[in-house]
């Protein structure tokens, strides 16, 4: 295709379609004289999950059309990558969906571990995984609060941040930052964890565990008002979700058994006993007890991680500089919004070709754009809050 | 102040009164762009509670919004809204530059589609580095704001202005996306007196940048033993070296 | 309801999926890697390859859909996955600067945001995608491809001593 005619062809898909309401009997509409109206939910709204911008259609309060503009906090994290070295990329993926910045690191730290084929010491493993699972605690929670926030409850919030509060008093000892860790490197893990640390951990997710039920669920589970908000809405299909390429808590609330730790494992997940939660209803209140049950989960993996935890150094035999055979590596781990996948192209220099990364925040969004007609407007945060995306994530 | 003796007269300037009414009930816009929105949304919870300072409540509409703290990378496409946001909320408004990003484009520096700051747009009041901050830097930055309100007066002030908006008050059509772009890499114009930023690649500097007033601090007693015999010894060692230890 | 997922064990499933695609297509290379059947494919047969993964062999997601720039080429990597245990990877090379290839969104509608993402990025254009428009950057004035390495930024010439 010449640019030109690729020019026109965008320039017709752009062009405003004829307002008209397909959820409507042609009768009446022709009767009426009835139109759908434009709306722009705009980049700044008082949502949670970033900066989204819908172009929606609305025929009333009904959705008729909705479309997602993205793009609004573009970092040209792909570009930046290919000019820095190889472990100087940790800290710009650190970045990319910043609520699950160990998940991040790992990913990509797997993908080029697989170019390079470098081995990772049992210690450094056990490490990583702590730290993912803690990562997802500290994700999952602050997802129902948003979820709940946007609802108009303003407590569970409070409750997620103060949980997540003191999983950062323990990244901070651990990695020395709050948020930005790049802790996870090439080869294994930056350092180790401090000696009081395991104890430390251990006691809070003895506490934890007792507190989830109190503090999360009887206070959530039996509210009308959130029952009525989230059950039934967008009942997803199992082979829709499949279709669309959800994966995570949005595929596992249909059904779909789907887990990157259990089919396609990497590091000591494969001796690690956990379980894929998975609930058949497939609305937003599905998605909202299959987040509360992985945290369990997640309680379950960080308890045998520090059982198991074995003695050890923690970084393998990689040297200051990284410059790994020609070639590609791909990494890919479950993330809490999903599959996070990382394809890295070296051509044998210091600093690498290509790295893309599939992020489960850009994909699960196309929910929003073939789920949403039928639905009311009030519907599109509790759909937000079931698809959970994070807008480092869809926005690289 | 002036007391008298009835309990319940107080005389003031009403410099002071609007200042303290400002300061002490900052609501700021509900503007989180990235990661940094994350530590904004910490600091506003329970646990670093920004309620006690006045700040507690994030106005979702900018009209009913005193302070817009950017917080995040502010790409080429978000700038015409910030900017079109920043000139929706009434007088008097402030701005807080939250992390790395928002005040020289942080990390992402040499994007394609990243602001270099978010003040080349919108004037800033108050900068918070880090990356993230850290809720307690973030508290801090508000508390410089509040000390800087103290500050104001309500005639024979000069406040800046946005960059759109001309001398006479009237706005400038806004810019399209594809000026934005050369604001972000510095090639857009600038008015006379102000110079152009000089971009130097990292394989540029050497030793300390000019006027910085780090030194590189304490040296143990043996090593400053050696460096002082190895200084002493032999001219040819490394000039940088030497210059930095002067400093020491 | 309730969607089916392929059975066998794992080589006994690599094994069947790397006879289906020989049997049915004709492949420049086709090989079993690990747990990954990697196949290299000519542009004009991709859409056949998936829709043979799709409904004879039932590989159901599609993971990513990777571009990149080989300066004079573009290598489109195509990322399956079986749900488990098994990928699928298809790769194909596009040659020329102005590169089309056809759409794979009639076979797995998950492919129509990557393949926005890959036109708005590499220039890459889908034929018979149903809405191919820019997804990162703005729609109109940009006419440049931000990903190809044409498209300099300004640390390209930071690392260029470390090269």
């Amino acid at each position: 295709m010449l640019r030109e005619e690729r020019r026109a062809a965008e320039e017709a898909i752009t062009l405003i379609r004829p307002a008209t309401s397909r959820l409507v009997d042609p009768d009446i509409r022709d009767e009426f004289g009835l139109e759908t109206l434009d709306m722009n939910m705009g980049p700044q709204h008082p949502a949670m999950h970033g900066l989204l911008r819908l172009i929606l259609e609305l025929d009333g309060e009904t959705i008729v059309r909705c479309d997602p503009v993205m793009g609004y906090l573009h970092r040209c994290q792909e570009k930046i990558a290919e000019n820095r070295t190889y472990p100087a990329v940790i800290p710009l993926t650190d970045r990319l969906d910043y609520f699950a910045n160990m998940h991040n690191e790992h990913g990509y730290c797997l993908a080029v571990e697989d170019l390079l084929g470098v081995e990772i010491p049992p210690r450094a493993e056990y490490i990583r995984v702590l730290m993912c699972e803690l990562m997802r605690i500290a994700s999952h929670l602050p997802s129902i609060g948003f979820l709940l926030l946007e609802l108009g409850a303003f407590t569970p919030i409070l409750y997620a941040f103060r949980e997540r509060e003191r999983i950062q008093n323990f990244f901070e000892a651990v990695t020395g930052a709050r948020m930005m860790f790049h802790y996870i490197r090439i080869g294994g893990v930056k350092a180790d964890l401090p000696p009081d640390i395991p104890e430390k951990i251990w006691e809070y997710v003895e506490g934890l565990e007792k507190r989830i039920k109190p503090d999360f669920i009887d206070l959530i589970e039996g509210n009308e008002i959130f029952i009525e908000r989230t059950r039934g809405i967008s009942r997803l299909t199992q082979e829709e979700a499949i279709e669309l390429g959800l994966t995570g808590p949005p595929l596992r609330c249909t059904g779909v058994a789907f887990d990157v730790r259990r089919d396609y494992p990497y590091s000591v997940y494969p001796e690690l006993d956990f379980e894929v939660v998975t609930d058949t209803a497939g609305d937003v209140e599905a998605s909202y007890r299959v987040r509360i049950k992985e945290v369990y989960e997640s309680i379950k993996i960080i308890r045998q991680c520090l059982e198991k935890m074995p003695e050890g150094e923690v970084m393998g035999d990689v040297g200051r500089r990284v410059r790994p055979p020609e070639g590609e590596g791909f990494g890919r781990v479950e993330g809490p919004r999903g599959e996070f996948a990382v394809h890295v192209v070296s051509d044998g220099s210091d600093t690498p070709y290509r790295v893309h990364y599939r992020d489960p925040s850009f994909v699960n969004m196309q929910l929003l754009q073939e789920k949403m007609p039928g639905h009311y407007l009030p519907d599109i945060m509790p759909i937000m809050g079931l698809v959970d995306p994070v807008s480092g994530g869809w926005d690289k | 102040m002036q007391k008298f003796d009835e309990p319940n007269i107080i005389t003031t300037s009403t410099d002071k009164l609007f200042n303290w009414a400002r300061k002490n009930s900052l609501w700021p816009l509900q503007f989180g762009l990235a990661c940094c929105a994350i530590e904004m949304m910490s600091t506003g919870m329970a646990h670093n509670d920004l309620e006690r300072f006045g700040a507690g409540f994030f106005a979702g509409s900018p009209r009913q919004a005193d302070v817009m703290i950017v917080s995040g990378t502010v790409s080429t496409k978000m700038a015409e809204r910030m900017t079109r946001l920043y000139e929706q909320m009434p007088e008097p408004k402030w701005v807080i530059a939250m992390g790395a990003c928002a005040i020289s484009g942080g990390p992402f520096l040499d994007g394609y589609s990243v602001l270099m700051g978010a003040d080349r747009v919108i004037p800033v009041d108050v900068y918070v580095p880090g990356c993230p901050p850290r809720p307690e830097a973030l508290i801090f930055g508000i508390m410089t704001l509040q000390k800087k309100i103290e500050r104001e007066q309500q005639v024979g002030y000069e406040k800046p202005r946005p960059a759109l908006v001309d001398e006479e008050g009237n706005i400038r059509e806004y810019l399209p996306e594809r000026e934005y772009r050369q604001i972000s890499e510095g090639k857009a114009h600038r008015p006379k007196g102000i110079k152009r930023l000089p971009r130097t690649y990292v394989f540029q500097r050497k030793g300390l940048p000019p006027g910085s007033m780090t030194d590189v601090g304490w040296i143990p007693p043996e090593a400053r033993e050696r460096l002082k015999a190895r200084r002493g010894a032999g001219a040819s060692g490394s000039g940088e070296r030497e210059e930095g230890k002067e400093g020491a | 309801m309730a969607v089916a997922l392929p059975e066998g064990s794992l080589e006994e499933r690599l094994e069947r999926y790397l006879e289906g695609f020989r049997s049915r297509h004709g492949l420049e290379e086709a090989r079993v890697e690990g747990n990954t059947v990697v196949l290299g494919v000519d542009p004009g047969s991709v859409p056949a390859v998936l829709s043979t993964a799709r409904q004879s062999l039932g590989i159901l997601h599609l993971s990513f859909i990777t571009v990149v720039d080989r300066q004079g080429s573009f290598e489109l990597t195509y990322e399956l996955l079986d749900m488990r245990g098994a990928r699928v990877r298809v790769k194909t090379v596009l040659q020329g600067e102005e590169s089309v290839i056809d759409t794979v969104t009639g076979i797995y509608p998950t492919a129509n945001w990557h393949e926005r993402e890959a036109y708005d990025m590499f220039g890459v254009a889908f034929r018979g995608h149903p809405d191919l428009r820019r997804v990162y950057m703005w729609q109109d004035h940009f006419d440049h491809h931000p990903l190809l390495k044409s498209f300099e930024i300004s640390t390209k010439r930071t690392f260029e001593g470390l090269r």
